[in-house]
Formats: C-alpha cells, structure tokens, sequence
C-alpha cells in the first residue's frame, strides 16, 4: 500500500497501451477515459458518469454510433478497465467477478482472502501426495492443520482426527482430491515420522483410517532446522535473489551496469531484467509477504512433476515464471488453473508485466482455447 | 516530550551498556566457575541418591547416565549450538547466564529423570521455562550433530556384529535383532483418536530398532501411532524399503552344504516371516531341532528388548506416560534418546544395575503373531536348523 503515486501512473499508462494494443484497441482510444473510471459512482448505473464528461463524450463522438452497441462495448470496457484498476489500486481485490467494481472498499480487501468462483480441479487419487503440496502453498488444509494454534506448543498437533468436512475456497483442490476419503469418511492424522533410513530422517505423513484399512500418504518433507529463524532469514534472502529479484541482486545488476558503463561506454546497454523482478516496491513487498509459502511450498510441487515432465514435455515453463504465474493464479482466484501450467507452449505467451488481472484474463483464455489439459 | 525521549534513550543505553558488561563478564568467566553448577547440584541432591551411591563419580552417573567424559563430549558436540543462541532466557534464579554445561546437565537430567520441569528446575535453581527451552534446544542439537552415532553400520563393521552373534547364539549371518515398544501418552479428550489408541487402549506412539550385538541402535522409526500392527509399522519404515529392494542385508552369504543362508536379523512372532527375517516357530509341537532354534532365536531378539529396557531405564521421560505432548516434537524427543543411548554404548560407559527396567519394556503387552509368512522365509529357517543340527553333531567344527 506504500507505492508511490508516479510509479503507478507510470506503470498505468504503459500496461493501459498494452492493455489496448493486446485486445486490438487503438492506443488513445476517446470512448474510455481513466477519469470517468475513478470518477464513477460504483454502485450507480454504468452510464449516470457526470454530466460533465458525457456532454464532452457525446458532442466529441461522431453522430452515427449506435446509443446499444456503444453501451455494451463500454460495458465490457468497464469490466476490464474496473478490475484492473481494482488490481492496482486496491492490490489484488479485483480478480473476483462480483467484486470488481468495489473500489478500495472493505468487502475488496476481503474478497482478497476468499475466492469468489472456487473452481473445483480434478485430480486423481494418486497424486495426493503433489495435492498436499498444492495445498500447502495455497494455505491449504494440510497447512491450516499444520499452523493452526491447536497444533503449536504442548497440543495435539499431529492428533487432529478430521472428518474431511473442511470448508472454504482454498481448500477445493485438496477435498477435490481426497472427494473419495471423504465420502467414505475416512479418519485422518497428520503425524511426523522419524525414519533413519529415510534420506531425509524428518517426514510428514496423512493417515487415511477406516477400520483395519490404513492408507499412508506423503504430506510434505519439511526439513526442520536448528535455528530455524536464522535458515529462514537465509532462505528468504536467497529467495529474494533467486525469484523476486531482491535488493543484493537489483545491487549487483546496478553495479554490473556501472561497470559496463565506465568500462565499455561504446557498448550498447545490457538486456533488461527479467520481467518478473518488476522493482516495484510494492511487488516486491507484497512478494516478500509470500516468501514464507512459496519457498517452502513450491520448490516440492516443482520437483514432483518434473522428474514426469521432463520426459512428457520437453518444452518447460521456467521455474521463476511457473512461480509467478502461479502467485497470480493464487491472488487472482485462478489457482484451479494451475495444472495448466503444463501447457508450457501456451503460457508461454503470457505477458507477466501485465497487471494481475490482466495475466488473470490471459490465463482464462488459455483455458478456454487449450485442448490438453 | 523531547526531553523525556532522551531520558528513557539514555535509561535504554544504560541497560544495553549493563547488558553487555554482563555478558562480558561471563565470556570471561574463569574455567572453574564452569564445575560450579556440579558442585552446587550435588549438595544440594546427592541426598536423593539412595545408598547405592558412595562418590561423586557414581553419583554423576546416577544422576546423568552418563561419565564425566562422555558427559563432556555431549557438551562438545552441542556447545556451538547452545552457546550461540541468544541467551535472553536462560539465565538462573541469581540472574547468572547458564554454562554450556549445566544446559546439557538440565536436559539430560531431565530426559534421565522424566520429572516436572519445576522439579528439574528446583534441583538446579532455574525456572520451569528455562529448563523447558534448555531442553528442547539440546534435543534439536543433538538430533543434528549426533547423527552420526546411529548408522547402519559398513561391511567391516557387519562382519564383526555377524561374528559376534555366530559366537554369542550360533546364529550363522545374522545382522541384528529388530523389536518395537509403545511410548505412553495422553491425550486431550477433545483430540482423542482410535489411531493412537493401541490393542491394550493406551494412546502410544511406536519406536522399532534394529539393534546390533552391543545393543546399539541400527536403525529405528518411529511417529507412527500405536493403533498400528507391528507387521504395519515394518512396512511402513524404510527398512523395510531398502530390504525387500535389496540395498539393505544384502552382504556375502554363507553357504553351508548346498544351502544358501543370506544376511538376515530376528523378530519375534509379531513380525512377518520374510527372507531377510526370522521368526521363532509358533507352534506348540516342535521337534527338538526346532525348540533349539527357538531358543538361539529367543536369546538373539532379546537384545533387541533389552535394549528398549535399557533406553526407556536410563531415559525415564521414555517409560513415564506422557502428558498431552507434542506429537511433532515427541519422535526428536524419542531419537535424542536413542542417540544418548547410542553414545554411551560407544564411549564405553556402563549403566549402573539398577537403572534398565526390571520388567519388561511393554509390559502389559500380549505378543501377537503375525501370518504373513514368505516362502523364501520359510526355505531359510530350515536352512538354520540343519545349520544348527550339523553344528549340534560336530562341536569341534
């Protein structure tokens, strides 16, 4: 919420032009203007804009427009040109459809938090294991059993018998998943086992009781540390270097580029950076809130499915990208869709210096036009 | 209000500069201030020790397990870890920072005794959170830099315990003794579950060893909840993985007349029989060729209960039932355990007589037998009797 004004407005103007030219609008196009978006009543009709403005919009628009067609065409224009907004303004409150035109209100900070069109993923049984991670790096039940206070300190963390009776949106592709477990009401434990002939000694199970019918699956090998804060802290750092493009790495490249300017003036400037590490400071604060959850939760879910990968797809969506993608799958609502990560051919055209909720309707399409998933 | 900042600012240099003379004060602490806390503990208990104590020495052994050396290479193994944390809390009643020492003293007394950490903090003049933060910081230590005392051992190594055990039962190739015991715990009655509740309806978690010929332990796992069969539990470690894909008990075999008697360990009847495990004979009508297997058999898993008898006698936290624990932290707990035991065994210290369990370590627990039996189990077992038949008829070779 600390992001400079001039940024923003910056930023606005160039993605707006993206925005136009990847839906085939001219750039300045005089039917939609940035001021009667902010200017508008929400909660009013779409045409009750001051007068004002529609006085200028009518005698500047030519004669012979159709009062319908310019009606929906502006509609459809508010509906993305809203979300956006809502996307940069009110950070990330506008991927739900039923709240995009609620600017900087409360229900948009809490919509944030709750998907508004959960969207049920089918996935086999026998991945339950890579839908445990999933699940932990959407704050998912594994993890909401994991962190929750009942499991901290003197408790019965591991003890949780749970019915499968979880709610919330969140949750969808872990139940989705273990649908079957649920209707035969399966007993479930998380317990932390010490196996030292494992490779790693500390591991996290499920168990699946009914009766004398055990069924044992992988949470997540969570490796704990010594001092855990301190690892955390490194871990986060190195994060920040890897993926988001922390302030050591943003340090380096500045340097790199002083370098080559001192050094070789005659060359021509170094390629930019990736556009992942936007250098806005609050991408990147708003990043570093996730570490947590995508260091720990999405370096499993990539390694599962690569080892499958690799042989099935030999084109693949690069780490970072996947990580991105996904976080804005996630804040967007679209976390369903991450399966389709695998169309590596498809997301590779999505344009991450989009807003979120640009890349949010660019995924949808994907979605719609990919026959593989 | 500007001035009143610079005041409390002032108050707060003043603090850290106190601070920080305290520290420095006892980063130069002389050496023999160190022992301070041994001499001070045992004025203060040596009166709980009972008549079987004469000296400190044995005193020291009563109290930690452990002799003064190995106690010392504790604190050597763990002292990185505990002198660099923070020392914010652990500090004692007179507000002097705790040594090294004496935080290895508090959780090892603590593991050893299975009291109240108020009773373990009276005995050493601390608080009941300092010993509950001393003694998880030494359990997470411990769990990474004593890995190295419980390993599956190299083929040196399994030559020597396969001799040991030829020499000892008259078992041919035979590379430990496996078992498993119940640790008791409560639980709260809202979290109450039937797959921690065990056959005898105490709420249990499961440790199984592989022990070698010294007691020593192999391999272990544990976490899982004791609602389980032991044949269950096999499965589910990793032992059981690495056997049957043959990157475990997979050394030179003996070959006695013909017959092929590979690597293997022994278990009792709780056990399923498989080629790389035997089983006693369950039967009541055995041949006397089978009733003498039974017995080598007997005597060779044995180790594997003495030895939890010996785990759960020296570490009492391990026999006492637990209250509502953390069944996160509990297996680090159960593992710091076992690797204590395992240093012990490996610096050469002897525990005192009374300290293994009198009775045995699941005591209340009824064996049951498994069916699952593998042919080439079976083809084993008989390959041993003829072994132990022929040995029978010639002694001398």
């Amino acid at each position: 919420m600390l992001c400079s004004t001039t940024s923003t407005t910056k930023s606005t103007t160039n993605w707006l032009d993206r925005l136009r030219s990847s839906k085939g609008f001219p750039p300045q196009n005089d039917d939609v203007d940035l001021e009667d978006f902010l200017n508008r009543n929400p909660n009013s009709d779409p045409h009750s804009i001051p007068q004002k403005t529609d006085q200028n919009q009518v005698t500047d628009r030519p004669k012979q427009h159709d009062p319908d067609e310019n009606r929906t065409k502006r509609d459809d224009w508010f509906e993305i040109m809203s979300s956006a907004l809502a996307e940069l303004f009110v950070m990330g409150g506008g991927g739900g459809g039923g709240d995009s035109r609620r600017f900087g209100g409360r229900e948009t900070r809490s919509s944030r938090k709750r998907r508004q069109n959960p969207k049920l993923c089918a996935i086999p049984a026998s991945a339950t294991a890579s839908v445990d991670d999933l699940s932990l790096n959407g704050g998912g039940a594994a993890a909401a059993a994991a962190l929750s206070p009942s499991s901290a300190d003197n408790s019965v963390a591991g003890a949780k018998t749970k019915k499968m009776r979880n709610g919330g949106g969140d949750r969808d592709r872990f139940e989705a998943a273990l649908a079957e477990a649920e209707e035969d009401r399966y007993s479930r434990v998380d317990v932390t086992v010490i196996d030292t002939s494992a490779p790693v000694w500390r591991s996290e199970k499920i168990i699946f009781r009914k009766g004398s019918v055990w069924k044992v699956r992988d949470k997540n090998s969570k490796c704990r540390k010594i001092s855990s804060l301190r690892k955390k802290k490194r871990k986060a750092s190195q994060f920040d270097e890897e993926v988001v493009g922390g302030r050591k790495e943003m340090k380096r490249r500045k340097k790199k580029k002083k370098k080559q300017k001192v050094y070789s003036p005659s060359q021509s400037l170094p390629p930019p950076p990736p556009r992942l590490c936007l250098g806005d400071s609050k991408e990147v604060r708003v990043s570093e809130g996730r570490i947590v959850s995508l260091v720990e939760g999405f370096p499993k879910v990539e390694r599962k499915p690569s080892s499958k990968q690799t042989s099935e797809t030999p084109c693949q969506v690069p780490t970072k990208r996947q990580a991105c993608i996904f976080q804005i799958a996630e804040e967007t609502g679209q976390a369903g869709l991450f399966p389709h990560t695998k169309c590596s051919h498809q997301l590779k055209s999505v344009d991450l210096s989009f807003p979120k909720a640009v890349v949010k309707i660019l995924i949808e399409d994907i979605t719609k036009l990919c026959g593989i998933c | 209000m500007a001035p009143a900042k610079k005041s409390k600012k002032t108050k707060k240099k003043l603090k850290d500069q106190r601070k920080c003379k305290s520290v420095s004060i006892v980063s130069l602490e002389p050496k023999p201030l160190e022992s301070d806390w041994w001499d001070s503990f045992w004025q203060k208990n040596s009166s709980t020790c009972g008549s079987a104590v004469n000296d400190q020495v044995e005193g020291f052994k009563y109290f930690f397990r452990a002799s003064r050396s190995t106690f010392d290479y504790i604190c050597s193994l763990v002292r990185e870890d505990l002198v660099s944390r923070p020392p914010s809390g652990l500090i004692n009643i007179e507000g002097r920072l705790l040594s090294v020492e004496k935080q290895v003293a508090i959780a090892m007394r603590r593991l050893a005794s299975g009291e109240s950490q108020v009773s373990v903090g009276r005995a050493f003049g601390v608080g009941q959170s300092t010993v509950s933060q001393v003694t998880w910081r030494f359990i997470e230590a411990i769990e990474e830099r004593a890995k190295h005392h419980l390993k599956w051992p190299n083929s040196n190594r399994t030559e020597e315990i396969k001799s040991n055990f030829k020499k000892t039962f008259g078992l041919l190739n035979c590379c430990g003794a496996i078992g498993a015991t119940h640790i008791l715990m409560t639980l709260p009655a809202v979290e109450t579950s039937d797959d921690w509740c065990d056959q005898e309806k105490n709420y249990s978690m499961f440790l199984q060893g592989v022990v070698d010929d010294e007691m020593r332990f192999l391999d272990i796992v544990t976490g899982w909840p004791g609602g389980m069969t032991i044949s269950r539990l096999l499965k589910c470690s990793g032992f059981y993985k690495l056997c049957e894909s043959g990157a475990r008990l997979n050394g030179s075999s003996e070959i006695f007349n013909g017959a092929e008697i590979r690597e293997y360990i022994v278990g009792d009847t709780e056990y399923p029989r498989l080629p790389w495990l035997i089983t006693p004979y369950a039967n009541k009508n055995l041949s006397s060729a089978m009733a003498g297997f039974n017995e080598m058999q007997k005597n060779a898993r044995s180790l594997a209960g003495k030895a939890f008898s010996q785990l759960k006698g020296a570490w009492r936290i391990l026999h006492k039932v637990m209250w509502r624990p953390d069944k996160r932290k509990l297996p680090s707990i159960i593992l710091v355990c076992c690797l204590l035991h395992n240093i012990i065994i490996d610096k050469g210290d002897k525990l005192e007589g009374g300290v293994p369990l009198s009775d045995h370590h699941d005591s209340g627990y009824r064996v049951e037998s498994c069916q699952q039996i593998e042919p080439f189990g079976e083809t084993l077992r008989e390959n041993l009797i003829r072994y132990l038949e022929h040995c029978k008829n010639n002694p001398s070779g």
